[in-house]
């Protein structure tokens, strides 16, 4: 954790909500590493939320969210790496979306259809029996961005995107966050199967404070799984140390990975150049300049 | 019958310290007749069903959907058995007069949901759609499904094997006032009675529970959590069918996300207060097995 108590007003808190991957873990095994599909939420210094993705995780962030006061006139931007399944299933479960005072921005990619009308086929009422939030009127006042190259500016805070490698079908992003000089990159679900593969992942993550990065497969599993869409904990360590990072979070747990599992990978780093930790639920990082 | 729970969860995984000893999985049970194996319910515990399934090297499995909600159905492309082309699955649910069963399955995981469409697992599925009220014969098994009062299209079953029966009554309003059931023939044309589909509907969870030696139960809500659009039961309403209709064992199921573990022993222990004494009361519990 990067911490200076003199100058408050330059931090950027983050907060981990769901670090799984592909499919909700809820065993005992998993419980210090969490078993949530991914979401992490960002505090930025102006009180801006932006939340990165929204995985399963979501819906318990909206719950510390309502007992927080959300309810009256709070608003986030959620920005999704991409469609699959384990990214969106928490937007159903968010409480905020169904609070009418509420204002929350969504930026995503539909790949060629609106994004609303891809985040629609969740709330099918054949799928889902939550009131239609995507219609005018029901709960929260809702919009959409697709993302295209130009940087989001969410008060101080400035959010590139760019295209990442992961699976054939669905364009996936990565993100960077800077923000009055902290910086954080996000990078869930990503494979690099050829050198090209690295470069908008180093572009992302060069020089970043924290970088949450795919750590899917153990390294000894990883030659079965080539082609999967996902990277190994070397990979992933290997990345943070061409860009320069402060700190790389694994992150994208598999969900066969117990947490013995889970410390096992860590504990193969631990004399690497670079800071390596294992994304853990409910885990807080507070970026602040020295 | 050997009943094994992978997944007693309702609405969504919760993956919790607070959750671990009942489990946050969604539903999925398994029941084994000896000639054969039946799954009903496709949420996030069939993932472990797969697992113990290839095990014990099992090739073949009916799969009963209760209803096409998320939770029910989440864990599908997420069965690792389902990627093997040695399996084979057969898929029962309720006929839906707007859509295929398979095409229900399908819309789940296509592009751009998950990286593998229905059409490309390697088992090979069929898909059988029922009637409320069908019977049928699988595992060596009598299956019986019936409609019940839930959003949409939803159903419960009861299965007998030998001279034992188990039912399955969840996701339903047992005793609600509003119909939520849709698609159900003839309820929008002119001079149709709700209130006489409420009774119907009730009297289906009635018939399938009749003298079941252990009934799987909707027990979401306690009464003064109850909401009366969610299709969903109280706890008390099922232990007033218990009485009405004389369940051997009586389970609580599809357990609400915020419940605990201790909320849930303290709810148990409540049941057992009040059922009759010739009502055997548990919760629902990942790992369970009963044997009948």
């Amino acid at each position: 954790m990067l911490r200076h108590s003199s100058s408050k007003g330059c931090r950027l808190h983050i907060k981990l909500w769901g670090t799984r991957g592909t499919i909700p873990t809820p065993t005992p095994q998993t419980t210090r590493y969490g078993g949530n599909t991914p979401c992490v939420a960002v505090h930025a210094a102006d009180g801006e939320l932006i939340i990165l993705d929204a995985g399963i995780g979501l819906h318990w962030l909206g719950e510390e969210l309502l007992s927080n006061g959300f309810a009256d006139g709070g608003h986030a931007h959620i920005l999704l790496s991409h469609m699959h399944w384990g990214h969106i299933q928490g937007l159903p479960f968010f409480q905020p979306m169904l609070v009418r005072d509420c204002h929350i921005h969504l930026h995503g990619c539909g790949d060629g259809s609106p994004l609303m009308d891809v985040l629609h086929r969740q709330m099918e009422h054949t799928y889902c029996p939550v009131p239609d939030f995507f219609v005018d009127g029901v709960g929260a006042r809702l919009t959409a961005t697709d993302i295209g190259a130009a940087p989001i500016q969410v008060g101080v805070t400035t959010i590139t995107a760019r295209r990442v490698n992961h699976a054939p079908g669905v364009t996936t992003f990565g993100f960077r966050l800077d923000s009055c000089g902290q910086s954080l990159a996000y990078i869930p679900d990503v494979e690099y199967l050829e050198p090209g593969h690295r470069q908008p992942a180093l572009a992302l993550a060069e020089g970043v404070d924290l970088l949450i990065h795919d750590a899917h497969h153990t390294s000894a599993e990883y030659d079965g799984r080539r082609g999967g869409g996902h990277c190994s904990d070397a990979a992933a360590v290997e990345l943070a140390r061409m860009a320069g990072v402060g700190k790389i979070i694994l992150f994208h747990h598999h969900p066969d990975h117990d947490d013995d599992v889970i410390d096992s990978v860590v504990r193969d780093h631990a004399n690497s150049d670079v800071d390596v930790e294992a994304a853990s639920e409910q885990a807080e990082y507070i970026l602040e300049s020295r | 019958m050997k009943i094994r729970f992978w997944g007693v969860r309702g609405s969504f995984p919760v993956s919790s310290p607070n959750v671990s000893r009942y489990g946050g999985n969604t539903p999925c049970v398994e029941v084994e007749t000896g000639q054969g194996v039946i799954v009903i319910d496709a949420g996030t515990g069939i993932r472990g069903f797969g697992k113990s399934l290839l095990e014990r090297s099992g090739k073949h499995f009916d799969l009963l959907l209760s209803h096409a909600h998320w939770d029910h159905i989440q864990g599908f492309p997420h069965c690792e058995l389902l990627y093997r082309d040695d399996v084979t699955v057969t898929v029962h649910g309720l006929h839906h007069p707007r859509r295929t069963l398979a095409s229900i399955l399908e819309g789940q995981q296509q592009e751009p949901f998950h990286p593998v469409p229905l059409h490309e697992l390697g088992a090979s599925i069929d898909f059988v759609e029922h009637e409320d009220g069908d019977t049928f014969e699988i595992a060596g098994a009598r299956v019986t499904c019936r409609r019940l009062n839930h959003p949409g299209v939803a159903g419960g079953f009861r299965i007998e094997y030998g001279d034992r029966a188990f039912a399955y009554i969840c996701d339903t309003d047992l005793n609600g006032e509003h119909l939520l059931a849709t698609d159900l023939p003839g309820v929008d044309e002119p001079g149709a009675d709700p209130a006489a589909w409420l009774r119907r509907l009730r009297q289906s969870a009635c018939d399938l529970g009749h003298s079941a030696d252990l009934a799987v139960c909707d027990t979401f809500f306690l009464p003064e959590e109850y909401d009366p659009d969610w299709g969903h039961s109280r706890v008390d309403d099922f232990l007033g069918l218990a009485a009405e209709v004389g369940f051997g064992t009586m389970c609580l199921f599809h357990h609400r996300p915020s419940r605990s573990d201790d909320e849930l022993e303290d709810i148990v222990a409540d049941c057992r207060r009040r059922a009759g004494r010739d009502i055997q009361v548990l919760a629902a519990q990942e790992g369970l097995q009963v044997d009948l």
